[in-house]
This record gives C-alpha cells, sequence and structure tokens, in this order.
C-alpha cells in the first residue's frame, strides 16, 4: 500500500488583515486526503545549511520572498523536489531571462530594453513611452509608465539596471490568466488595483487565442502551474508579466484544483518521477 | 568576455589573457554589461564560447539568457550562479565534506541570539562579492544594531584566524596559495605566494568538483581544527600569482577547442552510498 506523500510548502506570513484564502484550504484538502503537510516559513527560520536534507517528498515554493528562493535552491542542491522546479522559479524572477524565454517560445512579448542608467533609454522616447520595471521585481511593484527625460530620471533609483518595455496602451482591463494543469483561467482586473474587490477582479472565458498563448508560457518553462498578465491592445495581446506561484485570486475553486495538482505531483516525486517537463524545456542545474 | 570594470581599469590577468588569446588566432571581444542597451527579447549567441568574468547580476542574467539560448560559457552559467549564491553554495560545499564554517540563513536577524550564545558569528549579504556588506556579530548588542536588510544573508560561525587571509586560486588542476594581512580592502593587494600543501589542494579541487568550476578562487581561515573554506568566487583576479596569464591562455583554449569541459553535478551522483538501497 502506497504512503501518503509528505509535502510542505514554503510560506511567507501574511499580516492578519490580508485576506489570502486559497493557501490554507489547499493544505486542508490535501491533509483530507492523507497527506503530510507541513508550513515552513524561511524568512522567520533559521535553517541549518549544514543539516539541511529533504524530509518532504514534495517542496511547493508558495513564498515569493529572496530567502525562501534560496532555501529552495539550497533544498534543490541537497536533491529535494521543488515545485515549481527551483531552476524555473529563479529563472522567472529575473525579466532579463523571462522575456528572452517567453519570446523564443513565440509568446508576444512588447519590444525589451536593459541599461545601465536612464541616460541610455532616453533615445527611446522618442518612438513613444517606455513602462519602466526593476528587473527582480514582482507582482507589478515598482512599475510605472514614463514619457518623458524627467519621468525617466525619476524612475531610475540607481540601485541596478534600468529593465525597460515599450508601453501599448490598453483597449481594456488587464486580463490575469491562470493555469492548473489543463486549466486556463481568466480574470479581468483594473490596473492599478486599489482594494481587495479590485484584486478578485472578475472571470471571463478564455478565448482560443489566449489559451494559445498561456500553453506556450507553460511550455517554454515545462510547468503547468503558473499565472501570466496579459494586455489586449490595438496590436493584439502582449504578456507583461508572469508568475510561477500567482495569488489565483478570483479563480472559482482555486483551492480544490491546486490540492488535485499538488498531490498528483507529489504521488510522482515520492515515486522517484519527475512531475514537470522543465529539465525537457532546458532548466536544469 | 563579460567583463565588469570595478576600479574602471581592466584586471591586468585579462588583459594579458586576451593578448595572448589575439596571438594564438582567436577573435576576441568583450563587453561590459553595465554599458550596453541591451535587447533580451533579441539576445542571440554569436561567439564559440563565452567568458564570464564579471560578478554583477545584470551580468549573470545576460549569462543566464546565453545559457538558456544553448551557450557554451566558461565557467559554466549554472555553476557562476549555484557559487555566486552563497546560500546555495554552502549547501554543495557542505555535501562534498569541504571543511568550512557551520552555515545558516535567515530573514530575523533576531533569531539569531541562542546561537551567538554558541559561537560569534559573521553575517553576509547572500550574494555578496569583495566583502562588501559582512558584519561580524559577537553579542546581542550588536546583533540588534545589525540594520534589516531586503535580502537574504548567510550566517556562519565565525573562525577567529591567523590574522592572514589565505587564498588559493585555481586553474583547472593547478592550485596557487597566496596569504596576506587581512584588511577590510585586502581584496585589492596582492598577496605573497606560498606553498600548497597537499591538504589545500585536496580542498581546492573537491571546491571545483562540486561547484563544477574550472578558473575559480578560494578564501580560506585558519582554524584550530585546520583550514575551513568561507567563500568561493568564479573567475577571481589571480592577484600575487606569477605568471598565471598563460596558463589561463590554455585552460580557455582547451576549453574553447572542447577538451575541458565542465558541468554542475548532481549532489546525489556524489554522495558515498549508506546503507542497502532494497
Amino acid at each position: 500500500m502506497r504512503r501518503a506523500p509528505a509535502i510542505a510548502f514554503l510560506l511567507t506570513r501574511h499580516p492578519p488583515t490580508r485576506v489570502s484564502p486559497v493557501m490554507p484550504e489547499v493544505a486542508r484538502q490535501l491533509a483530507r486526503r492523507g497527506a503530510t503537510v507541513e508550513g515552513i516559513y524561511p524568512d522567520e527560520a533559521v535553517t541549518d545549511l549544514t543539516s539541511l536534507d529533504p524530509r518532504h517528498d514534495l517542496y511547493v515554493l508558495k513564498s515569493g520572498t529572496d530567502t525562501a528562493l534560496s532555501v529552495a535552491g539550497a533544498l534543490h542542491a541537497a536533491g529535494a523536489a521543488i515545485l515549481n522546479p527551483y531552476p524555473v522559479a529563479a529563472a522567472c524572477r529575473d525579466k532579463i531571462v523571462l522575456t528572452r524565454v517567453l519570446r523564443r517560445a513565440g509568446v508576444p512579448i512588447p519590444d525589451t530594453f536593459v541599461a545601465g542608467s536612464f541616460a541610455q533609454l532616453e533615445p527611446l522616447l522618442s518612438d513613444g513611452p517606455l513602462v519602466v520595471k526593476p528587473y527582480r521585481g514582482s507582482q507589478g511593484r515598482g512599475v510605472r509608465i514614463v514619457r518623458s527625460a524627467g519621468e525617466l530620471e525619476t524612475a531610475d533609483d540607481g540601485t541596478g539596471p534600468l529593465f525597460a518595455q515599450r508601453y501599448h496602451a490598453p483597449t481594456g482591463r488587464d486580463r490575469k490568466l491562470y493555469c492548473i494543469g489543463e486549466q486556463v483561467y481568466g480574470v479581468k482586473r483594473v490596473w492599478p488595483v486599489t482594494s481587495y474587490a479590485d484584486k478578485l477582479g472578475e472571470p471571463f472565458r478564455v478565448g482560443e487565442a489566449l489559451r494559445e498563448v498561456a500553453a506556450r508560457c507553460g511550455a517554454a518553462f515545462g510547468i503547468g502551474l503558473y499565472g501570466l498578465d496579459v494586455v489586449e491592445t490595438e496590436h493584439g495581446p502582449f504578456v507583461v508579466d508572469f508568475s510561477s506561484f500567482p495569488g489565483f485570486k478570483g479563480v472559482p475553486d482555486a483551492a480544490a484544483a491546486l490540492a488535485d495538482f499538488i498531490w498528483e505531483a507529489a504521488q510522482r516525486t515520492r515515486a522517484g518521477e519527475p512531475y514537470s517537463t522543465a529539465a525537457h524545456a532546458g532548466f536544469t542545474g | 568576455m563579460l567583463v565588469r570594470r570595478v576600479p574602471p581599469v581592466p584586471s591586468p590577468v585579462l588583459v594579458e589573457v586576451f593578448e595572448l588569446l589575439s596571438q594564438r588566432g582567436f577573435q576576441v571581444e568583450s563587453g561590459i554589461a553595465e554599458e550596453l542597451v541591451v535587447r533580451p527579447d533579441r539576445l542571440a549567441v554569436d561567439h564559440d564560447l563565452y567568458v564570464l568574468k564579471s560578478h554583477t547580476e545584470l551580468s549573470l542574467s545576460l549569462a543566464a539568457v546565453l545559457d538558456t539560448q544553448g551557450a557554451r560559457m566558461l565557467n559554466p552559467y549554472r555553476c557562476c550562479a549555484a557559487t555566486q549564491d552563497k546560500i546555495v553554495a554552502a549547501r554543495r560545499l557542505h555535501a562534498a565534506g569541504v571543511p568550512a564554517p557551520r552555515s545558516w540563513v535567515t530573514g530575523d536577524f533576531s533569531l539569531l541570539r541562542s546561537l551567538l550564545d554558541e559561537t560569534p558569528l559573521i553575517v553576509k549579504p547572500h550574494r555578496g562579492h569583495r566583502g562588501a556588506g559582512i558584519t561580524v556579530v559577537k553579542n546581542a548588542s550588536e546583533l540588534a544594531s545589525l540594520t534589516p536588510t531586503d535580502t537574504p544573508m548567510l550566517v556562519q560561525e565565525y573562525v577567529e584566524g591567523s590574522g592572514e587571509d589565505l587564498k588559493l586560486y585555481v586553474v583547472g588542476e593547478q592550485v596557487f596559495a597566496v596569504r596576506k594581512p587581512f584588511s577590510e580592502s585586502s581584496f585589492t593587494v596582492a598577496g605573497r605566494p606560498v606553498p600548497v600543501t597537499s591538504e589545500l589542494r585536496e580542498i581546492a579541487l573537491a571546491c571545483g568538483r562540486v561547484l563544477g568550476l574550472g578558473l575559480y578562487g578560494l578564501d580560506l581561515v585558519d582554524s584550530r581544527d585546520g583550514p575551513l573554506v568561507v567563500d568561493v568566487n568564479y573567475f577571481p583576479g589571480y592577484k600575487g600569482v606569477p605568471d598565471v596569464a598563460p596558463l589561463i591562455a590554455d585552460y580557455i583554449e582547451d576549453y574553447a577547442n572542447g577538451s575541458e569541459s565542465l558541468s554542475l553535478p548532481e549532489l546525489e551522483a556524489l554522495a558515498e552510498p549508506v546503507g542497502p538501497t532494497h
């Protein structure tokens, strides 16, 4: 008889005011099926790297902090199975790498530029506005539309390279696509969000064209669990952000679908099999 | 070559290596990532071999892009990435049995109090380079005065050394040792060459194997229990190693010709089998 899998979640603790109902429900559903479920908070623990050995069949990397990613890296080095695979999660945090991987997979991406300082980007403004983002940022933090040299200078905090993309005016609300296995869920959302209701957005039926865009993103990394932000423009859709573990906010019954996916992955890793095709997609090491 | 000039003069050893490779008929081109406007969406592999000298985040990102495109790189990108992340590197060194201080990682310094009862600690940014941002913490008040950071910190047992830095520099299988008095800016100072004991040689090559590096350097401290590795860097400056440029050029040439190759090993493949497996 098969032992039920042991699953650990690498998490960030949120202030109690923040509503984040999905992961606790996923953990409850997995436990109900018999899995041993443990929450690990790498930012609130002292992890002993000398004795760090994988004790779980699967580590689910939900936390977006650098500490959690590093601990995942150390676990990965020690042979742990991580969801999503550590090399994919690390690549997705770096927008420079992310851009190249998605563009090569035929995903529509705005023209992208990286420079050491704002002055180098200034000539590009004559062709229209740019969107400047921190190149290691996530979840829309520090994203701004830049139309003038002055705005560009303000956007350069001098801490690192500037990552800029050509701005395309949206023709409607932002589209969030959430993928869990074969399922693609769509949520329309205003940007920037100002309330929890904004975050939940409004579900919409994902058409063939966007379904194809989402599938290409997943295939590029060899993963089945991810989310992307799409802007609809006059020139068609552009993928402007990608996450290897989004919040799935506004997805009906997300917890059940996530629990199914994680359960299935843990069954595979327990048997010593890969649960993703990330290695085939070139994400190893 | 992806290089970074800090201070803004090229590393002397690099200039010599460039010259030697050019004389041997290689077309050598160098670029400083920070001085270019890069199109990451279009970046393509157009050299037979890339040599990653720079340690900046941007250079590593570009190296990652080249890697996903199938570029050959020395040291290989994945090995450089594993080395640059001190948390990943610490786990790998431990797995290979390399003598190193005990290491921890945390996002909350206050949790280190109980460790301080056992040992003084040294706190390092997990992707730091050249000693930037390193603090020695010996008591609770020093711990309390640490500024919280956004980046994860590697915490190590602080080992009181002999007051001298011991550096090992490696080119393939060739190991060199230099010693110099420790100071905060000692990374700019060339040391004096000292003999490489078989123990040091063994330690240096073990680090190279577990991190998949061919051109690299190690920082060590002399503890009561022998030498401990406190840091590993890919493609260092080789300061104080006499006549090293021709050896580096040879190694790059061999690598370009395919007679040398490197990769990041699976740790499971390194582990000794323990007990029956069935």
